[in-house]
């Protein structure tokens, strides 16, 4: 099931919602975590298992870890074998076997291996709980229902953010409720909602007609890079505005996985705004554990080379994923250790247009299906190749999707954030506009349904991760 | 009082959602007239049933069609909808609807293609018109966009110069066994009388139609003078219909129009005529009975013979889609026998002139579609009637034709 789905909104939401309130406060964990189940089960119920599976084995393993301190790396490390194990091979088997045959010449079969929906994101929760335990960053959890509830809350189950037990060890046991949280979720939620149906998919469908057609031309390579660009934020920041808005209603407070991207000056600022819980994750349970920067420079090197190609190949049993992150790792490295001292004397706007310049180029990288069309892709880009024909087509794309190029470059800022308290500010008569701005939110969320039962196109990206 | 804002926000919200849902349970609609498509419904519950993919899937597709208030979210959507080609539609002035511009990535690959396509012309034009006086009549439509050009947003990409240009390289290649009618010249000399598409539709109206019947049977006057013209004011009884054409029906009927159609009922009682659509007789009438565009002819047949009581008058066989419906039932007052053979519909392999022998016509009319790219060699190939070359896969002889 997906949250911008009709059946979602007005079935499945406003069912929750009323259980989860009439249910007595010690019993509501019970009512998320059903529901939780029937979320993941919608959309493939044979999967509810191999997710059950995960969590079973990371509660089993944080108990053996709090249990036996002395075997407590042997439990972390099976743990790590067997959760690694199975995203390994829902999501690798194919990819794997395809190099080997490539490689070596030879015709192994390779079977087709259906990916449990969101499994990068769940499994990287449920690995964090063991290593936490193991690390004494958290307290063991010895009811095994709750774990399942942490890692299966459905807000943030299929597509992130990545939540980490210890933010919300204490809400799963205890949290408050009170209508400025249901307010503010459900505003955070209407928005992400908007996000994602109103700028993201006209983006996404732009994006997917250049992509997938043939005869590039610069011109029209860059309309389409640059709306996959916005396509993809506002796709995934609009998921997670969703997650975290959700989350508040029902008593959780979950971090922020975006902190306008778009608007950074260096690609180190970039990952530092985007996807923060992945970011985070690979920081805190691999860069920092094989030693960060504090081993040299080459270790750093080394280190920084790992976190990468890891997060290129999190994202995707493919190549270009791979690329994608060593792409970041190089630009990364050039920060660190070339540009560090150029970038002092450079203007605010030329960093800003070369952080934007590299980022679009990643997506490139990222949108791609194969590396054929990545060069073939980049290659239009920049080398420059321009007829009447392109012209009058990219006139077209601009007149038909120029209103959500503006909105998406427009709500890519703060400008959101910085009207509406600015508005706070001045008004004399707060209630009046707080009252104002939340008629706002309502018919946005009105028209936003109205995109809805005309958006027959619909994917979210980060799910197949 | 901002604790009672967020109670009275949070309950709106609530109840929204909730009521909305509750009635969505109780829909069952089978088809949306706003869409003009069939709706799902929702699947028969069975717990067998619960763990099935497939039936959550239809669960969720017949929750989205069948949700309460749809056909308002819909008309809210293209009021708000900012895009300008919605569903490929785009409004220009005067409420009059237009399919996004015509535009061709690349100009020397279409060049070939239409230079294809004439030769295909010429080809079935000379089979058609062997050995017998039969005329081989082509007529061009143009799309809406290339001949209403002063209704046109003022961001549109015109393409009715290219339309010129291509048309004059074709006419440049085609034989003298074809007659070129193109309907830009025709619309062009009568411009300012009336407009002659539809305002939310891409085909031409009647008063349009008139024009190229007109057309066609100047060419035929000159073989048989006295064959009958009739004139749209005088020969027709008018009414007059709401209709809501296929671009408005694209957008959801956003575009209150208020066009009427011209409901023509023959004059002339003593015209008699007998339908038979693919082979068998048959009762739909031609004129009158809320004969709608797509209802002229039975709207698009595979095949369809009129024959009539005009003895002396000549056969006219029409080969093309909907844009030939009117045409041939302005042609039942002035021939004997009206044929048309719809290629979108015949699946059959039979050419244009195995038909052309068949119903022993006089004149062939070829109209091809007119559809995104008008020359396309997809559609002259439906319409012309030429088979789809098989692949010829060569036998081993020594292998038996085993691989």
């Amino acid at each position: 099931m997906v949250f911008s789905s009709a059946i979602f909104i007005f079935g499945f939401l406003p069912l929750l919602l009323i259980c989860y309130f009439l249910t007595p406060k010690n019993k509501r964990n019970y009512t998320l975590l059903i529901f939780s189940l029937i979320f993941y089960g919608f959309g493939e119920p044979v999967f509810l298992f191999v997710m059950i599976a995960i969590v079973m084995i990371d509660y089993l393993s944080g108990i053996l870890i709090d249990k036996y301190e002395k075997q407590k790396k042997a439990v972390l490390i099976l743990s790590l074998i067997l959760n690694l194990g199975l995203l390994f091979y829902y999501k690798y088997t194919g990819f794997f076997l395809d190099t080997v045959n490539t490689l070596f010449n030879l015709r192994l079969p390779v079977p087709e291996i259906v990916l449990p929906i969101g499994i990068s994101f769940f499994t990287f929760q449920a690995l964090s709980y063991v290593i936490d335990v193991y690390k004494k960053e958290v307290k063991v959890q010895k009811n095994p229902l709750y774990i399942l509830l942490y890692v299966s809350m459905f807000p943030q189950l299929i597509a992130g953010p990545i939540v980490r037990y210890q933010t919300v060890e204490d809400e799963i046991t205890k949290r408050e409720y009170s209508w400025e949280n249901i307010a503010y979720g459900i505003e955070r939620f209407v928005i992400g909602f908007a996000k994602k149906l109103i700028i993201s998919n006209h983006m996404g469908r732009l994006a997917d007609i250049i992509f997938q057609g043939t005869g590039l031309t610069t011109d029209v390579a860059w309309i389409g890079a640059i709306s996959f660009t916005l396509q993809i934020y506002f796709d995934f920041s609009g998921y997670s505005d969703m997650a975290i808005g959700l989350g508040r209603i029902l008593g959780f407070h979950f971090n922020e996985n975006f902190n306008y991207p778009y608007i950074s000056k260096s690609i180190t600022e970039f990952w530092r705004r985007w996807h923060i819980s992945l970011s985070t994750w690979f920081r805190d349970y691999v860069y920092i554990p094989l030693g960060g920067n504090r081993k040299g420079a080459l270790r750093h090197i080394f280190n920084m080379f790992v976190v990468w190609f890891l997060t290129g190949f999190w994202h995707g049993a493919s190549f270009n994923f791979i690329l994608w992150g060593l792409y970041y790792f190089v630009f990364l490295l050039l920060e660190k250790y070339v540009f560090n001292k150029i970038f002092k004397n450079i203007p605010s706007v030329l960093k800003h247009i070369y952080a934007l310049i590299i980022i679009i180029f990643g997506w490139v990288l990222f949108n791609c299906t194969n590396l054929e069309q990545c060069v073939y892709y980049i290659k239009t880009m920049i080398v420059p190749n321009i007829t009447k024909q392109s012209i009058e087509l990219s006139k077209i794309y601009i007149d038909e999707y120029g209103i959500y190029f503006i909105f998406g470059i427009l709500f890519s800022t703060p400008i959101y954030k910085i009207v509406r308290k600015k508005i706070f500010d001045i008004a004399k008569d707060k209630v009046l506009v707080e009252g104002l701005f939340y008629a706002g939110i309502l018919a946005l969320f009105y028209v936003t349904i109205a995109f809805l039962t005309q958006a027959t196109y619909n994917p979210f990206i980060y799910f197949r991760f | 009082m901002r604790k009672k804002l967020q109670i009275i926000f949070s309950s709106i919200f609530l109840l929204f959602i909730s009521v909305i849902g509750v009635l969505t349970l109780f829909n069952n609609e089978y088809r949306s007239y706003t869409e003009g498509r069939e709706l799902m419904t929702f699947p028969k519950f069975s717990v067998d049933r619960i763990l099935d993919k497939e039936y959550l899937d239809d669960l969720t597709a017949a929750f989205s069609d069948q949700l309460e208030f749809r056909g308002k979210f819909i008309k809210t959507y293209y009021l708000f909808n900012m895009q300008r080609y919605v569903g490929n539609v785009v409004k220009g002035k005067d409420n009059q609807l237009f399919a996004a511009p015509f535009v061709i990535k690349y100009e020397y690959r279409y060049l070939q293609r239409l230079e294809r396509s004439a030769r295909r012309i010429n080809r079935v034009a000379a089979r058609v018109t062997k050995n017998k006086k039969r005329k081989f009549i082509f007529l061009s439509i143009p799309r809406k966009d290339q001949v209403m050009t002063e209704y046109l947003p003022s961001t549109y990409i015109r393409s009715d110069d290219k339309y010129k240009k291509y048309m004059k390289f074709l006419k440049d290649r085609l034989s003298d066994d074809v007659i070129l009618i193109d309907a830009m010249e025709v619309f062009e000399k009568h411009k300012g009388e009336a407009d002659f598409y539809y305002k939310t539709d891409h085909h031409v109206n009647m008063r349009g139609a008139q024009l190229l019947y007109e057309e066609i049977m100047k060419i035929v006057k000159k073989d048989y003078p006295n064959v009958k013209v009739t004139d749209l004011d005088k020969d027709y009884e008018i009414g007059k219909v709401i209709i809501n054409g296929s671009y408005n029906r694209q957008i959801g009927g956003s575009v209150n129009a208020g066009e009427e159609e011209l409901l023509l009922k023959y004059k002339d009682n003593t015209l008699k005529y007998r339908r038979y659509d693919e082979d068998k007789r048959s009762n739909i009438p031609i004129f009158g009975e809320g004969n709608m565009y797509k209802v002229y002819m039975g709207g698009d047949m595979a095949k369809t013979l009129v024959k009539t009581n005009n003895k002396n008058a000549p056969n006219i066989l029409f080969s093309g889609s909907s844009y030939t419906n009117i045409l041939e039932a302005y042609s039942v007052a002035s021939f004997k026998n009206v044929a048309s053979v719809d290629y979108k519909e015949n699946h059959t392999e039979i050419g244009l002139r195995k038909y052309a022998r068949e119903f022993d016509a006089d004149y062939v009319v070829y109209v091809p579609g007119q559809s995104h790219n008008s020359f396309s060699i997809k559609n002259m190939r439906k319409h012309l009637g030429l088979k789809r070359r098989k692949k010829i896969v060569k036998v081993d002889a020594k292998n038996d034709g085993k691989r």
